[in-house]
């Protein structure tokens, strides 16, 4: 179903009305790329990509009287979920930090069936990729996410994260930089 | 974008790549990801259903809260009455009726009675009323002061706080009068208001006194007062005062009163009794006088009323013989005086000697036109009156030629020989027993007189005229009688005669004979012959 831009501004004007059926449609449009876009947030891990998601969709509820249809909708609720998602990297970058000294293997999980090797190095591929990805400052590590997996400008970017056009692109250039040493560090880049 | 093959777009392909999943929710979390969702849909709804009734109790509280913020603040900027002036009762009781704004224009009066020495602040709007007998002062704060009366009705109207403010007083009934301190650079302040007029005092002192609803009486007495009534306007100078009556033109004129004019006195009196009498004649220019002190010897001793006419009266009983001289000073209503009457003086003296009569053996003196009692007889007696028990003196030339009593009846008599003729002049005194004379008067002049009257014929036509009628003419003694043939000839002061004879035919006599104040005659005849 396409909407118009309109549509979904009213939308988001009647969920502030307290009307459930406009709730319903929103999360109807909205809740699968959202949950897509979290999931990237939170570095791929389902369970808090949704707890994040029932997060995002009770603070869009909360604060739908305070839309200012200065974004898209899509970009207000991205704004909410990258939020909530960078509170949420924070309180596990800390959890980490306690569950320091044990062995990786201790989390990574099991293997599973036997996989051919083209598609084993794409996997090693992606997953260095992921690592070092995840290993960047969250900062670094979510611009880049937004404008090279989410695809969005430099100007979405700024209105999701709060920050101006001139930060986020001195960001991104910050972020490619400091991913690109990590890379060739590896010696893969 | 980025360009192809740029590291960028390595970076871009690289991310992309290791992203590649899609992941999706499992039904089980959309659901129940939806359901929360709607939960909160629903609560926030309640919620605002909630903020709604609280946010109108919140928005009437508030506005109440305004609301009373606003009606402090009024409160505290409503002007109020300022207290600037000192009611100082000097004689109670004076009743005082005070009004006060509480809360914005709610207020409040009351009413106290105040007795001799209390005060009481006033303001705007308060009203006083003394009663019989009572006065008070009220004392403003800018330095005016002003006085009331007994039985007088005043209210303050306005009372300004700032500098220069105005002060307004109603004057409704009595008498008020103002002193106001009048600074040089500053306006005129101070206006009374009556039913007739306003009068608006520039920096002075004066009185007003509401006579009736359509009168109002004003006099400055320093400085000028602007009067108004109605169309008329009059500026009262020190010293002035006017009569505004409703209907009337305003007449300004002075405080001083005319002058009084008092009635002549006997030269002398002689009963202590001296009826003195006067009248004060009004003029547009003065004031109405209402009274007249009388001053005896330049000392005040009473205080008359006028009648109708101006006239006044007072019976003044001399305290002893002697000379008294009166005048008299009218004042005004206010009290003013003007300017004293000439004096009039008199003197009270024993009652002199009286005379009645004289008489000879042959009875009783005629008065001759010269007021003499001419007799051929040399012992004449006097009689008179005077005071019982007193003493008459007689002195002729100074010398005292005897004395006679007088008697119960107040009558005495007086026996004077004349030693040879002549006049005598005899004066006389009373003389009481304490030694007291009156003065001495005249009592009679007694001519004793032997000698007959000239008489000679100076005007003469002859012995034999042809003439019906002739003139004849002569001289005799002044006071004498004539008559010819026994017809009264008239005679001048000087004692000439003429007079007209009709001569019948053949011989005419004429028989003329003058007589003197004493009785003594002289005849003389003559015949004309007619021809």
């Amino acid at each position: 179903m396409v909407t118009s831009a309109t549509a979904e501004r009213q939308l988001v004007a009647r969920v502030a009305q307290g009307d459930e059926e406009a709730a319903a449609e929103l999360y109807r449009l909205f809740s699968g790329r959202l949950y897509a876009f979290i999931y990237r947030q939170v570095g791929g891990d389902p369970s808090l990509g949704e707890e994040v998601l029932q997060d995002t969709f009770l603070a869009a509820v909360r604060s739908a009287g305070r839309f200012r249809e200065e974004s898209t909708v899509f970009t207000w609720l991205c704004g909410i979920a990258w939020r909530q998602a960078a509170d949420r990297n924070r309180r596990a970058r800390r959890r980490r930090q306690v569950l320091e000294g044990h062995t990786a293997e201790e989390f990574m999980p099991l293997s599973g069936a036997p996989q051919p090797e083209e598609e084993v190095q794409r996997e090693e591929t992606r997953a260095w990729v992921r690592q070092i990805v995840e290993s960047l400052p969250d900062r670094y590590r979510s611009v880049l996410l937004l404008k090279y997996v989410e695809e969005l400008s430099t100007q979405e970017i700024a209105q999701i994260t709060g920050r101006s056009i001139r930060a986020v692109e001195s960001l991104l250039l910050r972020a490619r930089a400091t991913f690109r040493e990590h890379a060739e560090l590896r010696g893969d880049v | 974008m980025t360009e192809p093959g740029s590291n960028e777009d390595k970076l871009a392909r690289l991310l992309r790549a290791a992203y590649t999943e899609t992941p999706a929710l499992s039904p089980t979390a959309r659901v129940a990801i939806l359901e929360r969702t709607l939960v909160e849909v629903r609560k926030r709804g309640g919620r605002r259903a909630a903020a709604g009734a609280r946010g109108f109790l919140y928005a009437a509280a508030a506005l109440g809260l305004v609301v009373l913020l606003a009606l402090a603040a009024v409160q505290l900027w409503y002007p109020r009455e300022a207290e600037l002036a000192t009611l100082h009762v000097q004689a109670g009781p004076v009743e005082l009726q005070r009004t006060r704004t509480r809360i914005l224009w709610f207020r409040e009066s009351s009413t106290v009675t105040l007795a001799a020495g209390e005060t009481a602040r006033l303001a705007a709007g308060d009203r006083m009323r003394t009663g019989a007998g009572a006065a008070a002062d009220i004392a403003f704060a800018e330095g005016s002061t002003a006085t009331l009366a007994a039985e007088t009705e005043l209210a303050i109207a306005r009372l300004d706080r700032s500098p220069g403010g105005q002060i307004e007083l109603r004057l409704e009934a009595g008498q008020a009068a103002a002193s106001v301190h009048a600074l040089p650079s500053r306006a005129p302040h101070l206006t009374i208001l009556t039913p007739a007029v306003s009068a608006v005092a520039e920096g002075t002192r004066f009185a007003v006194a509401v006579i009736a609803a359509d009168h109002t009486f004003l006099a400055a007495d320093a400085g000028t007062v602007r009067v108004r009534m109605q169309e008329q306007e009059a500026r009262l100078g020190a010293g002035e005062e006017l009569d505004a009556i409703l209907g009337q033109p305003l007449v300004v004129r002075s405080q001083t009163p005319p002058q009084p004019a008092l009635d002549p006195l006997p030269e002398a009196v002689y009963e202590p009794q001296i009826a003195v009498a006067g009248q004060v004649v009004s003029t547009p220019q003065a004031a109405p006088a209402v009274l007249v002190e009388i001053y005896v010897n330049d000392a005040l001793q009473t205080t008359l009323a006028l009648d109708a006419a101006g006239r006044f009266s007072w019976d003044y009983t001399a305290p002893g013989f002697g000379s008294y001289r009166f005048h008299a000073v009218a004042q005004s209503a206010r009290g003013k005086a003007g300017a004293p009457s000439a004096a009039v003086s008199t003197t009270y003296s024993k009652r002199a000697p009286a005379f009645q009569l004289a008489r000879t053996g042959q009875g009783e003196l005629p008065v001759s036109e010269l007021g003499q009692y001419a007799t051929r007889e040399s012992v004449v007696t006097l009689v008179g009156r005077g005071t019982p028990g007193e003493t008459v003196v007689i002195y002729l030339d100074g010398v005292e030629v005897g004395r006679a009593a007088v008697d119960a009846s107040g009558s005495f008599t007086f026996q004077f020989t004349a030693p040879a003729e002549g006049a005598y002049p005899l004066r006389a005194v009373a003389l009481d027993d304490a030694g007291y004379a009156s003065a001495e008067v005249l009592l009679a002049t007694i001519v004793y007189d032997i000698t007959p009257p000239i008489l000679r014929l100076t005007r003469f036509p002859g012995d034999e005229v042809s003439a019906a009628r002739v003139t004849l003419g002569g001289q005799t003694e002044p006071g004498a009688g004539l008559t010819m043939n026994g017809a009264p000839v008239a005679v001048d002061a000087a004692g000439s005669f003429t007079f007209e004879v009709a001569l019948a035919p053949g011989p005419n006599a004429i028989r003329l004979i003058a007589t003197d104040a004493a009785g003594n005659t002289v005849c003389s005849t003559s015949t004309i012959l007619r021809k």
